[in-house]
């Protein structure tokens, strides 16, 4: 009997042996626990969705193989860059006109039915009606236009190479330059570590300036003396994440600012005081990580609003402007 | 009137054999230039493909992983707020461990000028995880990239890394051209 027992828990416990092998053998539990080496991103990606106000309503497939810059006209008309050409489409989305340029511009902005397109170094004007116009001289040949803002006195343009913002008379003079280190006056310089420097005009005509490095907007006079700024570092969605943010601003006819980042790929919505108010859209999606990994560009290519405060998204991965109303 | 050979069998077999061991050392000869003009091939990952899963870290039959963090410093910024040396939310940007990214505190944060800082790897503290290359890929410029380090690599014939990992990012590559580095398109956002 003592025997019997002894042979019983022998087999019972070959074959506990049996299935514990068979499960190593079998089973990929790496898998099922993750590796505890990866830094997972996901939970900073993850967006609350109670705090999205607006809504993706339609959007503009202009049919380019590359997206390089968005602007808006006073008539609502919206004009795509992409290379070699900007498409130019009527408020009830129809192609109306198609603008050839010399090169692919990286920004452009519009005044009546003058074009100003930052190529490379240096501006060049174009007429909506009747094509080029002029090439204005670049500051230097290093330089990187990467954003124009326009009024009817002012053409502002940044310059992430150089680190500066110019101020042109809408003849190509250039009157200003803004942000130059200089410690006697107190100021520090922009610090811009990616090819991402914004510039904006509020509908009052007041300057801002992103300071990427710094994680701030700034609101300068037309001079280029200091007014005020805004903006915090943060994961949070109050702050921008990150080591360089906002990439790209515009401002609402109510003067709310609109801004975009890179890595959480996010769209978000502030009051006149830079307070966070909502989000706008988050494009982050599992689609689009290798695409956020190589960093080197970003999903949101630019933004810009029309005079109803409606906020186009020019997303570069999949070649869509998007249109957003508010909730 | 015989004097016409008649091809048997055993000429076949043996005419059959010649022609195999000629085109076998053919075969051998052609194998062997083409070895020599490529010359000795090893292993090396691609961090355009690379997601930074973290399976260098565990995966490599090295008891520290052959696989390193390298720094392009022509891409980095230099930033203060780095994605790649500081957790995410960090209180202070300063040096202190809790603020670290790395589980090994193999980077080293030096002040150049305000508000910059160099950012440098210690290698023998790496042990190739990619939790830096994430973060300077999501919040940077992707200065920081995971490459094999030739000088500890054993150059399997079948690497372990290679056969773990989930984006294919691993391939054999020519000695001389060792290691694929990315970096910034000229005139390119």
């Amino acid at each position: 009997m003592k025997q019997k027992l002894i042979i019983g828990l022998s087999l019972l416990f070959l074959l506990v042996v049996i299935f514990l092998i068979g499960r190593d053998l079998f089973t990929n539990r790496e898998n099922n626990q993750g590796n505890p080496t990866e830094y997972n991103l996901e939970k900073l990606r993850k967006i609350d969705s109670s705090l999205i106000c607006y809504r993706e309503v339609r959007h503009i497939n202009p049919s380019l193989g590359v997206v390089h810059a968005l602007a808006i006209d006073s008539s609502s008309n919206i004009y795509i860059a992409g290379d070699n050409e900007v498409q130019v489409f009527n408020k009830s989305l129809q192609k109306v006109n198609t603008l050839k340029l010399d090169s692919s511009a990286n920004c452009i902005a519009i005044s009546g039915d003058i074009l100003y397109a930052g190529i490379g170094n240096h501006v060049e004007v174009y007429s909506t009606k009747s094509g080029k116009q002029t090439n204005w001289k670049s500051y230097n040949s290093k330089g990187y236009i990467t954003s124009i803002a326009v009024n009817e006195t002012n053409v502002y343009v940044a310059d992430a190479e150089n680190r500066l913002v110019f101020r042109y008379d809408p003849d190509g003079k250039l009157i200003t330059v803004i942000g130059k280190k200089d410690k006697s006056k107190g100021i520090d310089g922009f610090i811009v570590p990616s090819l991402y420097f914004d510039v904006a005009l509020s509908p009052d005509n007041e300057l801002w300036i992103v300071n990427p490095g710094k994680h701030e907007l700034i609101n300068f006079t037309e001079n280029g003396g200091f007014r005020t700024s805004w903006g915090v570092a943060s994961m949070q969605p109050n702050g921008f994440a990150g080591c360089c943010n906002p990439i790209h601003f515009c401002i609402l006819p109510n003067g709310k600012f609109v801004t975009s980042e890179k890595g959480l790929d996010r769209i978000k919505l502030h009051d006149q005081s830079g307070k966070f108010e909502c989000i706008v859209a988050s494009l982050s999606d599992p689609n689009t990580q290798a695409l956020n990994n190589c960093s080197i560009g970003a999903r949101i290519h630019d933004l810009a609003a029309d005079s109803k405060g409606i906020i186009y998204v020019l997303d570069a991965s999949s070649k869509l402007v998007r249109i957003f109303e508010k909730k | 009137m015989e004097d016409k050979k008649k091809y048997n069998r055993r000429d076949f077999i043996n005419s059959s054999f010649r022609v195999g061991i000629a085109l076998g050392l053919t075969g051998i000869g052609v194998a062997l230039t083409r070895r020599a003009i490529a010359g000795k091939s090893v292993w090396q990952l691609d961090p355009s493909k690379c997601v930074q899963c973290g399976r260098c870290a565990t995966s490599c039959v090295l008891e520290t992983s052959a696989v390193k963090c390298t720094h392009v410093y022509d891409m980095c910024g230099y930033c203060d707020l780095c994605g790649g040396y500081l957790r995410p939310d960090t209180k202070d940007l300063n040096t202190a461990a809790e603020n670290q990214l790395c589980p090994t505190s193999a980077i080293v944060r030096k002040f150049v000028e305000e508000p910059f800082f160099e950012y440098q790897i210690i290698e023998e503290l790496c042990i190739g995880c990619g939790k830096c290359v994430k973060g300077c890929g999501a919040f940077g410029n992707g200065s920081l990239q995971l490459q094999i380090n030739h000088k500890l690599c054993v150059n399997c014939n079948q690497c372990a890394i290679a056969r773990a990992c989930p984006a294919d990012a691993f391939s054999r590559v020519s000695a001389s051209e060792a290691y694929l580095f990315k970096g910034f398109v000229k005139g390119k956002k």
